[in-house]
């Protein structure tokens, strides 16, 4: 998939290094160093980025390594194998449209902050 | 075919006149190349400056210290301190002064949404950021931007403002399911 070069360059701004993958026709931002909201447990951690929906209803994911300490309790439902590896996800409907890629990583990320 | 150099003769006395008036120069102007140059002192460090009239935001400058953050000091040796405004200008020409000091402001500036607040300095919660432009914490998320994009801030984190914090807010969108 073609993504707008701005739009993958404010997405660099929140990791140290990203990268790009598709599986199973799905495209995925892997985000080395992914800097985490204040109260979150690591500060950094890689993490994927997918954002579409994979069919599963949710207009975008962000997959962790392992679960992280968060502020507030969250459903961490998905496991995943994606890139030869194992990964989870929270549950969080993002739900306005047409933002950006940074806008949607945004979204997930106040997700964390969330009561 | 001889040449002879001609050598201005010297007096002795004036010359370690001259030798004793370049080592001591005037307290805070010299010459470099024939330019006039004006030293400051702020906060310990030496500056050297082609303009003598300066203002404080500038003098901070210097220091890469800012005024939403820190205030800024004349420091007199035979009077009392004065605090210089950012856009008060100081003339470096006058005599005693070349010595400033920053010191952190109690009451500091922070931005949120792009409008500057004053604040105290200390510990501020997420509903006290939001209140300031008429938000609260059920309707908006409060985002930092602190060496980086901004990011979200729990509603239960404390806020440690030490001035020229950035916040931004964003109505609450999406959610569990």
């Amino acid at each position: 998939m073609n993504y707008p070069l701005e739009q993958v360059e404010e997405l660099k701004t929140y990791c140290s290094k990203l990268l790009y993958f598709e599986e199973a026709g799905y495209p995925y931002f892997r985000m080395v160093g992914l800097r985490l909201p204040p109260g979150c447990s690591p500060a950094e951690i890689e993490a994927l980025f997918c954002p579409v929906d994979r069919g599963d209803g949710y207009p975008s994911r962000l997959f962790f390594p392992e679960q992280v300490s968060t502020p507030y309790q969250r459903n961490w439902h998905v496991n995943v194998r994606l890139g030869e590896r194992n990964w989870v996800a929270y549950s969080w409907k993002v739900a306005l449209a047409n933002r950006s890629l940074a806008d949607g990583l945004l979204e997930l990320l106040i997700s964390l902050t969330r009561p | 075919m001889v040449t002879t150099l001609t050598l201005p003769k010297v007096n002795k006395m004036e010359t370690q006149q001259n030798n004793q008036e370049a080592s001591e120069p005037n307290n805070h102007e010299f010459a470099d190349h024939g330019r006039k140059r004006f030293i400051v002192l702020v906060d310990d460090d030496r500056f050297d400056l082609d303009n003598p009239i300066v203002t404080g935001r500038e003098l901070m400058k210097l220091v890469h210290k800012r005024p939403c953050r820190y205030a800024l000091v004349q420091v007199f040796p035979y009077a009392d301190d004065q605090f210089v405004e950012p856009d008060e200008k100081v003339d470096l020409t006058r005599p005693e002064t070349d010595r400033f000091v920053t010191v952190q402001k109690e009451t500091v500036v922070i931005t949120v949404g792009g409008e500057p607040f004053e604040v105290k300095a200390g510990h501020h919660s997420v509903a006290q950021i939001l209140g300031l432009v008429g938000e609260n914490a059920d309707a908006y998320d409060l985002l930092e931007e602190k060496d980086g994009p901004p990011m979200p801030i729990p509603p239960s984190q404390p806020i440690h403002i030490e001035g020229c914090e950035v916040f931004h807010t964003q109505v609450k969108s999406g959610g569990s399911s």
